[in-house]
């Protein structure tokens, strides 16, 4: 299911003193099966692109080509519905969508609703709870008596319950504690590789956005100003400060490391091993002299 | 969701929107019961203009206080036609079964009509050129008097602060949980109405949970900055009475004698 993007331009309550170009002609295709992530400053448009994936939001121009769904202005309802089963989306901060009195009833809520049987829509929640790494003994536990933490991930469950073959992220590691926030974008990432998951995900890390995804979106003022591989985006370091955005940590280093010998080494990249094994054979050349 | 405009400030810089809430509030409040004076065409002119006058003043598009004045338009229409029907006096125009129109009955109907829209024309504008914070400011500093009273005057102010500024926020909760409710198949805008009714529990529990949410961080925070209610409380916004707000009232007090002498 290739997700093709024409034209899309998003105008916020329009002819009004409150309006607000959010997004602005943005084109851009994703093939099926990639993981892509999107950085950009706040108000750049990443929600607001995101809610166009599943038709949450309608575009006030241009269109949206998903599988055989295609998004226009004046889409109808209806046709929607097929496909946000297809498209998941986890918003940020998903646990306030909580409501049911048990875990198990709110991992359930959404196949239900599209048109699972109570047996598949239980079995499936057993089986998303576990990708999320909660014990089984949460199934009859209140949402609400959870921590932050479990809750963000049972809510991610009840997305993944509904088993789209998209999944669309909203920063959904905000918040969360560091190992939360490994194993989380690790989840995101097996099913990418094993289940074949296209992902989609906005990001405030750069860390992450480099480390996990094919390809990186970056957006500015509504804007797309590149996709492309992590590689070649973290090797723009002038243009991402421009627009307030950072590279990863491991290329700062390099960076301080070039400063400190006063020569460039710096080059995109983003494990830590890769880079130390890196450094120490630069240290290596250095000490033999030039 | 963004449509309610009663309520709403619009930003800007007219004439209107840098007068003293204090002068606004009374002027309007003056207003509902003067516009009762008015009773033939000099004095409903006389009131006409005045309103014109104001909606230029306040430089507010008139889109935008026709949209205020979309819901109540039915209300008018409705009050028209039953005093248009039901007022016997003058000649007849129209005679058939019991419908009389009359002359005197299009002429009653015609001036409570403006006079209905007059009075909401006027507080829209108020609304329309004062923020809400601004409105709450200068109606606890009108109603001071009343604290002698026992009346709880600075938590009334409060609490009609606090409700102001969060029905934006509530407003953009509830948008944000409809939409990813919505992400998990409930439909909120068609399919059959007890699919409809059954959509309503997942919206509005995790609405009141981050309401009381909210509400508690909000007391939190409050505490901890020190709030103890207004005793020894001072201002940031201090209001400004200045030579346009005397002039404000001037017009609304000359307006009486004005219109007590030319009505008929
Ligand atoms: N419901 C809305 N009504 C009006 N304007 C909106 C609405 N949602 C977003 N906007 C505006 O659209 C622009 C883009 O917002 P969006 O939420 O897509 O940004 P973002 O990139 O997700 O930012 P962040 O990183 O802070 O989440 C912003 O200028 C924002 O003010
Ligand atoms: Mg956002």
């Amino acid at each position: 299911m290739e997700i093709t993007v024409k034209h899309l331009t998003h105008i916020y309550q329009p002819n009004s003193p409150f309006e607000r170009l959010a997004l602005d002609d943005i084109n851009v295709s994703i093939p099926f099966g990639k993981f892509i992530t999107i950085i950009g400053h706040t108000g750049s448009g990443k929600s607001s692109f995101l809610q166009h994936l599943n038709g949450l939001l309608k575009p006030t121009k241009g269109e949206i080509i998903i599988g055989d769904h295609k998004i226009v202005a004046d889409s109808k309802v209806k046709d929607l519905k097929s496909l946000r089963q297809r498209v998941g989306m986890v918003f940020q901060y998903p646990e306030h969508q909580l409501f049911e009195e048990t875990v198990e009833k709110d991992i359930m809520f959404g196949p239900l609703n599209f048109g699972c049987t109570e047996d598949e829509a239980r079995r499936r929640a057993r089986e998303a709870l576990e990708w999320v790494h909660l014990p089984e003994s949460f199934l009859e536990r209140s949402p609400f008596d959870l921590s932050g933490g479990q809750m963000r991930r049972v809510a991610i469950a009840g997305i993944l319950a509904i088993r789209p073959e998209v999944l669309i992220l909203d920063e959904p590691t905000a918040g969360l504690d560091p190992r939360g926030h490994r194993e989380i974008l690790d989840l995101f990432q097996w099913l990418n590789k094993e289940q074949g998951l296209t992902i989609i995900m906005v990001t405030h890390n750069m860390n992450d956005a480099a480390l996990y995804s094919d390809e990186v979106m970056v957006m500015d003022k509504g804007r797309l100003v590149i996709k492309d591989r992590p590689e070649i985006v973290f090797s723009q370091r002038e243009l991402l400060f421009d627009l307030g955005l950072d590279i990863p940590q491991t290329m700062h280093f390099l960076k301080r490391v070039s400063d400190k010998f006063g020569k460039d080494i710096v080059t995109p990249l983003f494990r830590l091993e890769e880079t130390a094994h890196y450094v120490a054979q630069f240290l290596e050349k250095e000490k033999d002299g030039p | 969701m963004m449509n309610i405009i009663i309520g709403q400030y619009v930003p800007g810089k007219s004439i209107l929107h840098h007068m003293d809430p204090r002068s606004k509030l009374l002027a309007v409040f003056a207003l509902i019961f003067i516009v009762f004076l008015a009773n033939n065409w000099v004095t409903y002119g006389v009131i006409v203009i005045l309103t014109l006058v104001a909606i230029v003043l306040s430089r507010v598009r008139l889109r935008f206080i026709y949209k205020g004045l979309k819901p109540i338009l039915l209300v008018i229409i409705i009050t028209f036609v039953l005093n248009a029907f039901f007022t016997k006096s003058g000649e007849a125009i129209f005679d058939y079964g019991w419908f009389h129109l009359t002359t005197g009955g299009l002429q009653q109907a015609a001036f409570i009509s403006v006079r209905l829209l007059v009075i909401v024309i006027m507080t829209t504008l108020l609304t329309l050129t004062t923020t809400p914070i601004d409105i709450t400011d200068g109606l606890e500093n009108l109603l001071r008097p009343f604290k002698k009273l026992r009346f709880p005057v600075h938590e009334f102010a409060l609490m009609m602060s606090i409700a102001l500024r969060f029905i934006p926020t509530l407003m953009e909760e509830t948008e944000k949980i409809m939409k990813a409710q919505t992400a998990r198949g409930v439909e909120f805008s068609s399919g059959p109405l007890t699919q409809r009714i059954k959509a309503i529990l997942p919206l509005l529990v995790p609405l009141f949970i981050s309401a009381f949410k909210r509400a508690e961080d909000l007391a939190m925070a409050m505490e901890a900055r020190g709030y103890r209610g207004d005793i020894g409380r001072t201002k940031l916004r201090l209001l400004k009475w200045g030579l346009k707000d005397s002039l404000l009232l001037l017009v609304v007090i000359v307006l009486i004698p004005v219109l007590v002498l030319l009505r008929g």
